[in-house]
């Protein structure tokens, strides 16, 4: 298989200063790999360091030692390994934009983007022609249920699950060769939560890597190919 | 945030082992970075962290008692900014970079009119014909929506809002490769600042200008900037991607800093 994601001994530690320099550490010494076409489904209990390991991933959370290594394939290279833990800023913004898709919990809302030019604006930013771009973003919209007459306002006052569904539609737009979905269907409504792993299934089908955290047993059941543990390794020392 | 062109790999701007010190106290110290083109460079920390003086001897106004800053013109290449003449230097700032001051009236004339606030840079470069020269005026002051009717008045009756879009009109008529921003959006009310950081949003992913923004907003940085630099009493204490150093410091201080915003 065509691996994408091979992380080697990677732990995260934090440290607290504000309380008092208190030391945590949330993850110790992980590996794993992550093919093209699988969707790996992260499982531990509350706690235990899901969201750290995929912001480790996407290099959000910067480790205390070990590797990410990310399959990237750049508009003009041929492709090769990149550890974004150790890589250069440029090099790991450049692996997000072409290879790393990241959905949270939450929307960054912009002031003043609408809800069509933030979710457009991806595929506007690959250099996809303007009308095209619109049209996939009112086509994605549409599928994720936010009506239409939201789609020229600013999603800062929207509810939480539309907000979940322009967080998605936002990256799924993009055919990104990695996935990394943080409880994406979270606040979502059975309909819409049917449609979102349509959306991630059809994505690992095409290629993608995926990995994710999800609590519901029925999206687990629905998108793993593969379960993930990390081993319960919390500790808490203080310092 | 914009795309980043990578495909430079020669650094527009550098500064190596930067100190300015102020009667003997160090205002910054020992500083390094290198900016990419099209890359925005964020430098956060609180008032006197000596932000505001590392702004000033990157773009060749204060020279630094220690270290060297570098930059990357278009005709020879890696010039150091304090010793070539003081006439390349100016020429340097009037054509290949910007300067974006807090308050507007440092960075307009306000004793002429808004266009000519934006058709003397061009004068400046070598523009000429009056024609063009006031066309492209008005296509700026469009580009920054300021009413193009407002063209022949004075900068002194806009609101606040309105001279800082045109001082960002000013130091873009010319396209720069580089613009420096003295806490652009803090001397405006809430709703014009979500105006301007759209704007200058799209500005600088439209001309992939690269900048660097100096402002104690994090919610400004987080918006704006590529990567962070996090600045306490001279020292750069924290560096990184900006997403990075916002959500997961290491720092105390940035701790302190990021713990200390309040949500709306």
């Amino acid at each position: 298989m065509l691996k994408r994601i091979v992380v080697e001994g990677l732990s995260k530690d934090f440290t607290l200063h504000l309380q008092g320099g208190q030391e945590m550490s949330i993850l110790s010494k992980i590996d794993m790999q992550v093919d093209a076409g699988e969707c790996v489904v992260i499982h531990a209990p509350s706690g235990a360091g899901k969201s750290t390991l995929l912001r480790c991933l996407y290099a959000n959370y910067r480790a205390s030692s070990g590797s990410v290594n990310i399959w990237h394939k750049g508009d003009t290279d041929e492709g090769g390994w990149v550890d974004v833990q150790s890589a250069p800023a440029q090099q790991v913004l450049a692996v997000r934009h072409s290879t790393l898709g990241f959905v949270t919990q939450f929307l960054r809302v912009i002031p003043r983007i609408s809800t069509l030019d933030l979710v457009a604006e991806p595929l506007l930013m690959r250099g996809v022609e303007k009308q095209a771009a619109y049209e996939q973003a009112e086509e994605l919209l549409s599928r994720l249920r936010i009506p239409k007459r939201l789609w020229q306002i600013p999603p800062a006052t929207f509810s939480g699950g539309e907000q979940q569904r322009v967080n998605i539609a936002r990256t799924m737009i993009c055919d990104y060769p990695i996935l990394l979905l943080d409880e994406p269907t979270a606040s979502l409504d059975e309909a819409n939560r049917a449609t979102v792993i349509d959306m991630i299934n059809a994505a690992r089908e095409r290629g993608a890597a995926v990995v994710g955290i999800f609590h519901d047993e029925v999206v687990r059941q629905a998108l793993a190919t593969r379960i993930f543990s990390i081993p319960a390794a919390v500790s808490l020392v203080a310092a | 945030m914009s795309k980043m062109n990578i495909d430079n790999t020669q650094p527009l701007l550098q500064a190596r082992n930067v100190s300015k010190f102020y009667g003997g106290k160090a205002a910054c110290e020992q500083v390094n970075l290198s900016l990419y083109p099209g890359e925005v460079l964020g430098i956060v920390g609180e008032s006197g962290s000596g932000k505001s003086t590392l702004l000033n001897c990157l773009a060749g106004q204060l020279q630094p008692e220690q270290g060297e800053v570098l930059f990357n013109t278009r005709d020879e290449g890696m010039v150091e900014l304090f010793t070539i003449s003081e006439a390349r230097r100016r020429l340097l700032a009037r054509t290949d970079w910007g300067f974006v001051h807090q308050s507007a009236r440092d960075g307009l004339r306000v004793e002429v009119s808004a266009g000519a606030n934006v058709g003397e840079r061009l004068m400046a470069v070598g523009a000429r014909h009056y024609g063009q020269i006031r066309a492209e005026a008005q296509d700026w002051l469009h580009r920054v929506e300021i009413d193009a009717a407002r063209i022949d008045d004075l900068p002194r009756d806009f609101s606040g809002g309105m001279q800082q879009r045109l001082q960002i009109a000013r130091n873009l008529v010319t396209k720069p490769r580089l613009i420096f921003m003295d806490e652009p959006t803090a001397s405006l009310d809430v709703s014009v600042q979500a105006r301007l950081l759209d704007l200058l949003r799209q500005l600088v992913s439209q001309l992939q200008v690269a900048a660097v923004i100096v402002t104690h907003d994090l919610a400004v940085a987080r918006l704006l900037a590529h990567r962070l630099m996090v600045m306490r009493q001279g020292q750069v204490v924290e560096e990184g991607l900006t997403d990075q150093v916002l959500d997961d410091p290491q720092h105390p201080y940035t701790q302190l800093l990021v713990s200390s915003v309040l949500q709306a």
